[in-house]
């Protein structure tokens, strides 16, 4: 069968989950003996997006070039239909696109289209995160539009009249998000998908029955990638490692609560230090350390060198694969009760779950975890056996794409 | 932007910022990259990997009001430097006036959709052109704020619902 991928804001090396993700999940069906392209956005003008490493990629890539200046909704959906066209797919899988992916549903609406939704990019229009106030927001662009107008306008007016808006504010003005016709484009895209994958039963139940064939995947690992590394004892004076990995930098991932809850610890003991992946060093201290951000092979490494994982994320994570990369080298996982964090864990087997944005719950679970190597020895085999169990990409691939390809072809 | 021997870059806590040096250090090679910052900020490592040099700003802060006499010193001592290029991560009417001020041969900001913006170095031009683009802001603006609020308003509010 062949298989197109439209994604694009693709970036090798990953910068977030959902790169990594479309990549395991390219790769493992390409081992089932589909044929298999990635159609993705560059902006070689853009000194902000990264290129791709298509080198790096072991399956075919078609790079979609969009100069300055042409990156209009409109632009973007016909050049992917050219693109597409020209390789004649079975089914399209239409990945991350923020607020133009409704129109890249509709230019590519004569194949049967698979939608992964790798964030809450349709139940927001002003942040893909669904996230308000430091909260999770209870509203959806969906059901009530006229709400998430009004809230989307009061976050991006300041952008809106500087004539120069840029990022989210960008995609708002250029898709028109604010009308009531791009909601209703959005809505019918939603409705017209063959099929809609999300990470965990949160989004399913916010997509409320606008698509019957919705299907909660969760990521994976690939443990050739991520092998076992048994925890070993520590060594007298050798101070036990909490790894941060992820954008650190972006508040919702919860730096902010783990340096905090970093600070109630240290005040009573000595024996451990936090490794963040940030570029900002302003908040290192003898405990805490930003390690800046590395390409995904480096990220490998400070998992085997790393004690015990954190991921004190307070918004709705999607899926969390940090969490499954860290368990599958065999470290303890402690995490927030968010998204699909929650169900990869198993509190008190193979790592904490904690209450979200509460800095005094995350110290007390690093606590329980610091208290003995035993411990977390035990957490983090226990932890590498669920994902041998259920997280390793070719379970995830045989237990849901066959049967979907199928369904969506019959 | 034209091969300039000096580069000289306004600080910016907007993300991406050391990605902006590293995009400046990847195309400039040869430049001497100076990193102009207010008094008190101390360069991170993953921008020093980038820049040569620094220069501080008198006041402790680049926005206005505290940071304009900061500012207007500091472009004192700039202009008899004679820079070659000047630039911003985004850009503001306090940084067009600076940048005015400083008198270097190009002044440029880099914008969040990665448009590198030309910015003209003579005050009725800088006016003229943040007047255009506010116009055609506002104009944007407005439109949305009339879906957003009268075209949408034929919907009473829901109850905030409970999660």
């Amino acid at each position: 069968m062949r298989l197109a991928f439209v994604d694009h804001v693709f970036s090798w090396p990953p910068l977030g989950g959902a790169p990594a993700d479309l990549y395991y999940t390219m790769r493992g069906l390409q081992a089932l003996g589909h044929e298999v392209r990635l159609f993705y956005g560059a902006e070689p003008d853009n000194w902000f997006l990264s290129e791709v490493a298509e080198g790096d990629l072991p399956f075919e890539c078609e790079r979609v070039e969009f100069r300055r200046g042409e990156v209009t909704p409109k632009n973007v959906a016909v050049r992917y239909r050219e693109a597409v066209d020209a390789f004649a797919p079975d089914v399209v899988f239409n990945c991350f696109a923020f607020l133009i992916k409704p129109f890249i549903a509709e230019a590519l609406s004569h194949y049967p289209q698979i939608s992964r939704f790798y964030a809450y990019e349709p139940f927001c229009p002003r942040d893909y995160r669904l996230w308000l106030n430091f909260k999770t927001c209870p509203y959806n662009f969906l059901t009530t539009p006229h709400v998430c107008g009004k809230c989307a306008w009061q976050r991006l007016w300041r952008s809106l009249r500087t004539g120069r808006p840029d990022g989210y504010a960008w995609e708002y003005q250029a898709t028109e998000a604010y009308t009531m016709a791009y909601h209703a484009k959005l809505l019918k895209s939603i409705q017209d998908y063959s099929a809609i994958i999300v990470y965990n039963h949160f989004t399913k139940d916010l997509l409320g029955g606008h698509n019957a064939n919705v299907h909660v995947v969760g990521g994976g690992v690939n443990l050739d990638e991520f092998p076992y590394y048994p925890l070993e004892p520590k060594a007298e004076g050798e101070k036990t490692i909490i790894l941060m990995t992820g954008r650190a930098e972006d508040l919702s991932k919860g730096a902010k609560n783990l340096w905090t809850a970093g600070d109630m610890l240290a005040r009573e003991r000595d024996d451990f230090q936090i490794w963040i992946t940030d570029t900002d060093q302003r908040m290192d201290t003898d405990w805490f350390k930003a390690i800046g951000w590395h390409p995904f092979s480096k990220i490998k490494e400070f998992y085997r060198q790393a004690d015990i994982c954190c991921v004190p994320s307070v918004w709705e994570e999607p899926f969390g694969l940090v969490a499954v990369e860290a368990m599958a080298t065999g470290r303890p996982c402690v995490v927030s009760d968010v998204g699909g964090l929650q169900e990869i864990v198993v509190e008190g087997e193979t790592g904490h779950i904690f209450d979200r944005d509460n800095p005094a719950a995350l110290a007390e679970a690093l606590r329980k975890v610091l208290a003995s190597h035993d411990t977390r020895r035990a957490m983090g085999d226990a932890g590498r056996r669920r994902v041998e169990e259920m997280y390793t990409w070719d379970r995830v691939i045989e237990r849901h794409y066959p049967a979907m390809l199928e369904e969506v072809l019959r | 932007m034209s091969a300039p021997k000096s580069v000289y870059i306004v600080v910016s806590y907007a993300p991406g910022f050391h990605k902006l040096l590293e995009y400046v250090r990847k195309y400039h090679p040869e430049a001497r990259i100076t990193l102009v910052h207010p008094r008190g900020y101390t360069a991170t490592e993953s921008e020093r990997k980038y820049i040569d040099d620094t220069v501080e700003c008198p006041s402790r802060s680049l926005s206005p009001p505290s940071g304009w006499w900061g500012l207007w010193q500091l472009s004192r001592e700039l202009r008899q430097r004679h820079i070659d290029h000047l630039g911003f991560q985004y850009e503001s009417i306090t940084l067009r006036l600076f940048g005015i001020a400083c008198q270097p041969k190009e002044c440029v900001a880099w914008l969040g959709n990665g448009q590198l913006l030309q910015l003209p170095l003579n005050l009725r031009a800088t006016l003229a052109d943040l007047i255009t683009h506010r116009i055609s802001g506002y104009r944007v603006m407005l439109a949305a704020a009339w879906h957003a609020y009268l075209l949408g308003a034929n919907n009473e509010p829901p109850e905030r619902p409970r999660r």
